[in-house]
């Protein structure tokens, strides 16, 4: 399920009262869109744009145009929506001022848009991803992504995972620092390429501890020698579960740098 | 008047009662006073340089796509960041663009100047204040700074009559406070006259 579908019902609910409340003739239909949905798309936005036109013709004609608070109650009576509000608390008394009275206004919406809908655009079709990097949507979280707080906004280049500076409970390995170089002198085989070459040095993997404990996004950070490198990666793959990091008791996906030192008269160690 | 820039780091749309009531779009703005451990929003803080910057005009421009709905469900715009409080010029300039019938909401710590936040009152139409927490060790520890604008800030809303614009927020943050500190600054804010409180805790969010 797309997160965002409630969103486009609820909105399309709006566009129904609003279309009603001033006969405004309103055809639309069920979205069929199967894909991630952000609450609107082409389709949607047309239809907004007609009722926008249609108000204003209205308007034009000495029509009054019933739209302040027509759909004010819709926020109270719905309950899942794309974005999801951050429930009050059980002593909450947020409740907010109750529907406005209808009232005629001067349709002052969006004059400058004469658009009608088209029939060139399809139900669900998404709108062209913006080069603006500061619009963003909330679905541009996955579904495993938490809901949206108050006030909060998806950074796209956010990230996903914490410091290891910045954790409560640093990730462990089974068996602590000494397991860990243990695991690594035992599984390593010093590329035979390198020795000849007399290649030695420190290789650095970064990747990812994740709250599961489990082992991502590896990649060498500080190179040796493709060899090495390689060697060294294939280190990390074989690597079993951390314990993950903590931050305030809950685990956290953390970034961890191991270096990795290739002495090619001694067993390869870490430090 | 002097043209007002400021940077955004985001613009959501169609949030249904998220930020206020109706439907709302919320426009964070860069930079923030403070320093938050579990700050939801921490591309608010350090460089903006890759933000876009906005001018109230074509902010204006970009939100007015959904004045039906704003209208409609007596939503508007939700301003957030970062610390929107900073930018009351940029608000009450876009105030004056989008006219009255959409509501503007702050969503603010209200740790700015008092002068800020005296400006913002007439332009805005709700407050969601963060607080944090109202012991002033506590709010030190958590966000890095003295809570001594939030105190003058709140009893200047008090003075003003507007308690009932706002609704306070009121975290129980892991490892900062208690529920006991909550009912604690909660016991302090009613006693300024203010009775609308979310009670909730900090979701932990990864960065």
């Amino acid at each position: 399920m797309a997160r965002g579908k409630p969103t486009c019902k609820i909105l399309k609910e709006i566009r129904r009262q609003i279309a009603a409340a001033n006969d405004i003739e309103f055809i639309t239909s069920e979205c069929r869109y199967k894909g991630d949905c952000p609450g609107t798309c082409p389709k949607c936005e047309a239809e907004v744009r007609y009722l926008e036109e249609q108000l204003r013709a209205r308007s034009l004609s000495g029509k009054a145009v019933a739209l302040a608070g027509i759909s004010a109650g819709m926020m109270l009576m719905s309950c899942g929506n794309g974005t999801p509000a951050a429930q009050p608390g059980p002593a909450s008394q947020s409740d907010t001022a109750g529907p406005a009275p209808q009232s005629a206004i001067t349709a002052t919406v969006a004059d400058s848009v004469k658009d009608t809908i088209p029939d060139n655009v399809k139900e669900g079709e998404l709108p062209p991803a913006t080069d603006d990097a500061a619009v963003k949507k909330d679905n541009a979280r996955d579904e495993a992504a938490p809901v949206m707080m108050v006030g909060e906004v998806v950074d796209p280049e956010q990230t996903p995972f914490f410091d290891i500076n910045s954790v409560d409970v640093p990730p462990q390995f089974p068996g602590g620092q000494e397991g860990l170089y243990e695991w690594i002198n035992s599984h390593m085989t010093y590329p035979q390429s390198a020795l000849d070459a007399g290649i030695k040095g420190k290789v650095i993997v970064q990747f990812i501890i994740r709250k599961d404990g489990s082992i991502t996004d590896a990649k060498v950070v500080r190179h040796k020698s493709p060899d090495l490198d390689a060697e060294a990666l294939r280190i990390v793959s074989t690597l079993p579960k951390f314990s993950p990091a903590q931050v305030a008791g809950t685990p956290v996906d953390c970034r961890y740098n191991l270096p990795i030192t290739f002495k090619p008269s001694d067993q390869p160690t870490t430090h | 008047m002097e043209q007002q820039r400021a940077r955004i780091i985001g613009i959501a749309r169609h949030r249904l009662s998220t930020d206020g009531e109706g439907v709302t779009t919320l426009v964070a703005f860069h930079d923030c006073p403070l320093g938050c451990r579990y700050c939801l929003n921490p591309h608010s803080l350090g460089d903006g340089a890759r933000f876009r910057e906005y001018s109230p005009e074509e902010l204006y421009a970009e939100t007015r796509i959904d004045e039906l709905y704003f209208v409609a469900t007596n939503g508007g715009v939700t301003f957030g960041g970062g610390e929107p409080a900073l930018r009351q010029q940029f608000i009450s300039e876009f105030r004056r663009l989008c006219g009255p019938a959409w509501r503007l909401n702050l969503e603010t710590s209200l740790n700015v100047p008092k002068a800020n936040v005296e400006a913002l009152l007439p332009v805005a139409n709700s407050l969601i204040i963060d607080i944090k927490d109202m012991n002033p060790d506590i709010y030190r520890s958590y966000t890095g700074r003295s809570n001594d604008h939030v105190l003058d800030n709140l009893r200047l809303i008090a003075r003003a009559g507007r308690q009932s614009d706002c609704l306070i927020r009121i975290p129980l943050i892991p490892g900062y406070n208690s529920d006991a500190d909550r009912q604690t600054s909660r016991r302090a804010l009613e006693a300024l006259g203010f009775d609308r409180f979310d009670l909730f805790t900090y979701q932990i969010r990864i960065h």
